[in-house]
């Protein structure tokens, strides 16, 4: 039997541990539990994309340097479409942004209503 | 072969009806068109709206304008109804001394009492003293977590109250687990000094301890008078997921109870009541009065002001004096809104006993004359000011197949509930009671505490549902709806409204089985009460049963969940009750439009 644990995967390439922290902490504070993983290369979009497809959760995160992005599995841009697109993303969020990113990707999985920030 | 036109104005919509007179002299129905009403009913800027609708109306059935050989104009009824609501009770906090509120992620459950000290000041703590600790925004959850760990070695820390959304994050750091709770907005408020209690309910439960004025007197050993003065503060409680109760020797919170007033009835019967008897009794008094002549309220009251801001309104519509305006129906309805409590620290409301009014006023004649003469001009055809509006709804309501007569009308629109009762021999009976669709909308509202009225009126006509993936929803009826391609996630996990334009998101969270059971009640003490009532009131010998036929006509009748709650409520009278077909393809749609069209037959001159 493989046992995987129920996580929100966070694939990083020299991320910003500022950043990195929030995002983790907005996770946390909604109970959820996640992995970090870190990847010698790849920009945020697609370390994201990857992340997305190893979550048993189907939510994933991909941070390169400042800029994040945090992709559902099998969310698509149009019906029909195979093209994924990111639930969110930022190129230098604050840190406001960058815990908000990470409390939305777990309330997607608790079926909450998303943080949004003005 | 020229055409006729039917046109009734409502409080809230135009309804044409477009019929031909074949050469056999029947008449057949080419079309109809729905528009909203420009202007207040009966005043000269409903004539935009008529025209849009009778272009839209015309050019559906492929005619042009200048066939209409005669337009024929509802003689409304001179009766115009408005709302209002007023609380008659409120909470007041001096001294603010409690918060209950639910932020999403609290963390630890029980319940903790203790002196509230800051963090800022946590160093100047004593030993052997039990604490609570109150933590700033500024601070770093890390740095927090840490420097607690530290000092429970010397301090007796039982819990902590946060400003920032971090309860969670400071829990998971700490040796040893104490209830927190976050989220609390003012935190500066919070007296520092004074003995709190607070309590985190365990998940999936609502606060038991601080809840209950036994709870509170056992944590804070209160004795029995300062336990019934926190009685107030209980009852706010129930229902939260955590909550801080702050023991202030001066603080006193306490229920005011308004001078609501008294409503009294210039009728057969002059009666006077008093509005905290609640909406049944005032509805008692009113049916025992007789025929009312006038309603006022006890002036410098509640009531008082409701009714005169009634009146003003519909002084200002008729051109009449405030006080040649004779308000000679009215329904009251018992209803709750939330209202921000006096001196909150995290934005607290409490539900406060509330009275909504819909009130009738009986004008002179509507001055529809003047209409039918500016839409004559505009048009250069021949518009008649015909039949009375209930008679014509009788009319159309008759073209609903499997109808007879004797038949009961129950026209639900905006304003006013109306029922005409057509006999026999073709004379009619009828009424109009004060509340509808408009006072649906406003106990929506304010039981919801919805911040616009536009989301409460969406909620009364559209069914609800729940988006609980980006790919999946669940309607309110149980039943799930899938879809191919993602949802917007700007509306995921919220309560969506299933218009046909597509979902409509509620901004308030509010739990879908609260929003169905407040919107399914306001309709039944609105439109049960007040269908009963205007029946009676027709009826022969005011006895329901001698009604054998009920058709719904009108705007609310095309609800989606109200002409099922009339029929189960008449069933019980072996009345057959159903939504009308107008012409058998309208709905309950353009009776009297259709009503008016009908009439020209017996007219000659056409």
């Amino acid at each position: 039997m493989i046992v995987k644990k129920p996580t929100i995967v966070i694939y990083t390439c020299q991320a910003d541990e500022t950043l990195l922290r929030e995002v983790c902490a907005g996770i946390e504070e909604e109970g959820v539990l996640y992995e970090l993983a870190s990847r010698s290369f790849g920009n945020a979009d697609a370390l994201s994309l990857l992340a997305c497809d190893t979550s048993m959760l189907g939510v994933g995160i991909g941070m390169n340097g400042k800029s994040m992005s945090l992709h559902i599995k099998g969310m698509n841009v149009n019906r029909g479409s195979d093209e994924t697109m990111a639930l969110f993303a930022y190129e230098a969020p604050s840190v406001d942004e960058a815990r908000g990113l990470g409390a939305n990707g777990a309330r997607v999985i608790k079926k909450r209503p998303l943080r949004l920030l003005e | 072969m020229r055409l006729i036109a039917g046109v009734d104005i409502g409080n809230s919509t135009t309804e044409v009806c477009i019929g031909e007179r074949g050469a056999d002299g029947r008449i057949v129905f080419l079309g109809s068109a729905l528009r909203p009403t420009t202007g207040t009913k009966g005043t000269l800027p409903n004539v935009h709206g008529i025209k849009a609708a009778l272009l839209a109306a015309v050019s559906a059935a492929g005619r042009d304008m200048s066939e209409l050989s005669v337009i024929r104009i509802n003689e409304a009824a001179p009766v115009i109804g408005d709302t209002a609501m007023e609380t008659i009770t409120e909470t007041i906090i001096t001294e603010s001394s409690m918060i209950g509120h639910n932020p999403s992620t609290p963390a630890g459950a029980g319940t903790a009492v203790g002196e509230i000290v800051s963090y800022g000041r946590l160093y100047e703590a004593k030993e052997g003293t039990p604490y609570l600790v109150t933590v700033p925004r500024t601070a770093d959850y890390d740095t927090v977590a840490a420097t607690v760990n530290r000092m429970a070695q010397r301090l007796d820390i039982r819990g902590m109250i946060m400003q920032a959304d971090e309860a969670v994050l400071v829990e998971n750091r700490l040796q040893k687990k104490i209830p927190i709770i976050d989220e609390v907005r003012h935190i500066e408020r919070i007296p520092e000094g004074k003995t709190a209690a607070i309590e985190v309910a365990l998940p999936g439960q609502s606060v038991r301890m601080l809840s209950n004025p036994y709870g509170i007197a056992t944590l804070l050993s209160l004795d029995a008078a300062a336990t019934k003065s926190v009685t107030p503060i209980a009852k706010s409680l129930i229902g939260k997921r955590s909550a801080v109760v702050i023991k202030s020797p001066g603080g006193i919170m306490k229920e005011n109870i308004l001078p609501a007033g008294a409503v009294s009835f210039e009728a057969t019967v002059p009666t006077t009541v008093n509005i905290d008897e609640g909406a049944e009794a005032i509805m008692r008094a009113m049916a025992a009065a007789g025929e009312i002549r006038n309603i006022h309220g006890q002036s410098a009251t509640n009531v008082g002001q409701m009714l005169s801001r009634i009146r003003d309104g519909m002084a200002q519509v008729s051109g009449e004096h405030a006080s040649d305006v004779r308000i000679t129906d009215m329904l009251a309805v018992d209803t709750l809104a939330p209202v921000a409590i006096a001196g909150a620290l995290a934005g607290e409301t409490c539900m406060e006993k509330a009275v909504g009014i819909a009130a009738m006023v009986r004008t002179r004649q509507l001055p529809m004359q003047q209409i039918a003469d500016a839409l004559a001009r505009d048009l250069n055809t021949r518009v008649i000011v015909a039949g009375v509006e209930a008679v014509m709804a009788s009319l159309g309501a008759l073209t609903t197949p499997g109808t007879r007569v004797p038949l009961a009308i129950l026209d639900m629109g905006g304003g006013s509930t109306d029922a005409a009762l057509i006999d026999e021999n073709g004379s009619v009976e009828l009424t109009h009671c004060a509340g509808a669709g408009e006072l649906v909308s406003m106990l929506i509202q304010t039981e919801l505490g919805l911040g616009a009225r536009t989301t409460a009126e969406q909620i009364k006509k559209y069914p609800l549902g729940k988006v609980e993936s980006l790919f999946h929803l669940r309607l309110e009826s149980g039943e799930m709806q899938f879809f191919d391609g993602s949802i917007d996630p700007r509306l995921f996990g919220h309560v969506v409204l299933m218009s046909p334009e597509g979902m409509i998101r509620i901004d308030e969270d509010i739990p879908m089985e609260k929003i169905v059971q407040v919107r399914r009640e306001a309709k039944r003490k609105v439109f049960v009460t007040n269908a009963l009532r205007a029946l009676r009131r027709v009826a022969p010998e005011h006895e329901l049963r001698r009604i054998p036929n009920v058709v719904l006509v009108g705007g609310s009748a095309e609800d989606f969940e109200i002409p099922e709650m009339l029929m189960e409520e008449f069933a019980s009278y072996r009345i057959v009750c159903g939504r009308g077909n107008i012409r058998g393809s309208e709905g309950p749609r353009n009776a009297v439009a259709t009503g008016l069209v009908l009439s020209s037959m017996g007219e000659a001159s056409v």
